[in-house]
């Protein structure tokens, strides 16, 4: 052991400047200097694929310890996807018929289908490095591919989130989870609010918008209501509703939504090149 | 020279882990928490090198990590595992013996103390850290993955920190 304790002085000297220079780099990030941002996606393009390589290497490993750590959770889900898939099956028939009703009223209006948005398809590159960071994934798609700032990301299921930084060949998704994303939804009624996730794990919660006179019930599908000055475009599935309580303080309801993209295993993803109008 | 020696090994260390939180440490959680390695590493160079080297090392050790984070400001983990490592360093000068069980516990207690101080500053930057529902579980999992890994960080530490002209028998801290 070779406590360096013979120079309190000079010891107190480089503690004050390590200090100081975390300081500095906390000011100077908070103003967004250049040269940090891009020493930042140099460092996801460097490192982030390390994670990838050892998340092939390890795959075997991760999922027997994911066997064990997680067996509560996995029977909880399993036993959630039996009743969704009970329910889907009813719902599937429907759809078909209804989707044959549109395609016809579609034709005899001569109406257009919206235009779709060009995808790129991405997969999630590697797992959060830290603890604190169950609020965004990584995707192995960047700049390079096209990637931009304010990109959708979705699944076939739904939203996911929107990408947040991007690096040459990565990209940083804020997910639907993230308090901080505020999103416009539109429930089956056409009335529109907005939303915003509670963290990972939990409910997407519409708290502002929804009228108590507004038409909702349990199971109604919440969107992204594609507003002007929205940052998605419309009708991507958010999720369903599994609970209504009325806010009588801000004469609203407050609708808790289950989220129709399985966020606890995401794999591939797509990113929407559709950005957010300045 | 010395000097040139105690950087390059504290860099091996300091990479290595950085590799092993990249590679490893997100594929096996444990009930959702991620082993943060970069702050044993700062904690491991408090208890062995004392507050200085517990600085620097932290310093560096956070601020990788923050350049790995997905989001956030960078900057506040080299603040806080500064912090942690210089107290800790600080605290260690003081006792005089520390057995194995006793240096696991102050790496814990000091694990959980970095990752209470990064909650507080990613709080004031807007981050939602301290008021993360899952927080008391990253800090309690997250201290005692750290203190069972202890023993393997500190050996590594006291490798990065031997002095080749100080004698084997380094007094009475044993950790």
């Amino acid at each position: 052991m070779a406590m360096n304790a013979r120079r309190p002085g000079r010891s107190r000297l480089t503690i004050l400047v390590m200090v100081l220079a975390s300081i500095t780099i906390v000011t100077l990030d908070a103003k967004d200097v250049p040269v940090l941002r891009s020493l930042r996606s140099t460092a996801l393009d460097v490192l982030s694929p390390i994670g990838s390589a050892f998340q092939s290497v390890t795959g075997p490993l991760r999922n027997a310890w994911r066997g064990v750590t997680d067996y509560g959770d996995l029977e909880a889900e399993n036993r959630r996807l039996r009743e969704r898939l009970d329910e889907l099956r009813g719902r599937s028939e429907a759809s078909a018929e209804l989707a044959v009703e549109n395609r016809k009223l579609r034709d005899q209006l001569a109406l257009k289908t919206e235009t779709p948005i060009p995808t790129i398809v991405g997969r999630v590159a590697t797992g959060n490095f830290t603890s604190f960071d169950d609020n965004t994934a990584i995707v192995d798609r960047g700049s390079d591919d096209g990637v931009k700032v304010g990109n959708p990301v979705v699944t076939k299921g739904g939203l996911v989130g929107r990408v947040q930084r991007v690096s040459a060949t990565r990209a940083v998704v804020q997910l639907v989870t993230d308090p901080d994303l505020v999103l416009g939804i539109k429930v089956k009624s056409n009335d529109i609010g907005t939303g915003r996730g509670t963290g990972a794990g939990k409910p997407f919660l519409v708290d502002s918008g929804i009228d108590l006179t507004d038409e909702v019930a349990k199971g109604d599908l919440i969107t992204t209501a594609g507003t002007q000055d929205s940052q998605m475009p419309g009708g991507i599935p958010i999720g369903t509703v599994t609970k209504i309580a009325r806010n009588q303080a801000d004469l609203v309801q407050v609708l808790e939504v289950r989220l129709a993209a399985d966020l606890t295993r995401l794999d591939f993803v797509q990113i929407l090149n559709w950005v957010p109008p300045s | 020279m010395i000097e040139v020696v105690l950087v390059v090994r504290w860099s091996v260390l300091v990479i290595t882990a950085l590799v092993v939180q990249v590679g490893v440490a997100p594929e096996f959680p444990v009930l959702g928490v991620v082993v943060n390695l970069m702050l044993l590493v700062a904690v491991g160079a408090g208890v062995v090198g004392g507050p200085e080297r517990g600085a620097v090392v932290g310093f560096f050790c956070g601020f990788l990590l923050d350049l790995l984070r997905g989001s956030g400001a960078l900057g506040l983990s080299a603040l806080a595992y500064t912090l942690v490592g210089a107290a800790i360093g600080a605290t260690m000068t003081q006792v005089l013996q520390v057995r194995r069980w006793s240096s696991m516990a102050i790496v814990a207690a000091g694990s959980a103390t970095g990752t209470m101080m990064f909650a507080v500053e990613g709080q004031l930057f807007g981050e939602r850290t301290l008021t993360n529902p899952r927080l008391w579980t990253i800090v309690t999992v997250g201290a005692l993955l750290n203190g069972v890994l202890s023993p393997i960080v500190l050996r590594a530490a006291r490798w990065a920190e031997r002095r080749d002209d100080e004698p084997k028998v380094l007094g009475a801290i044993d950790v």
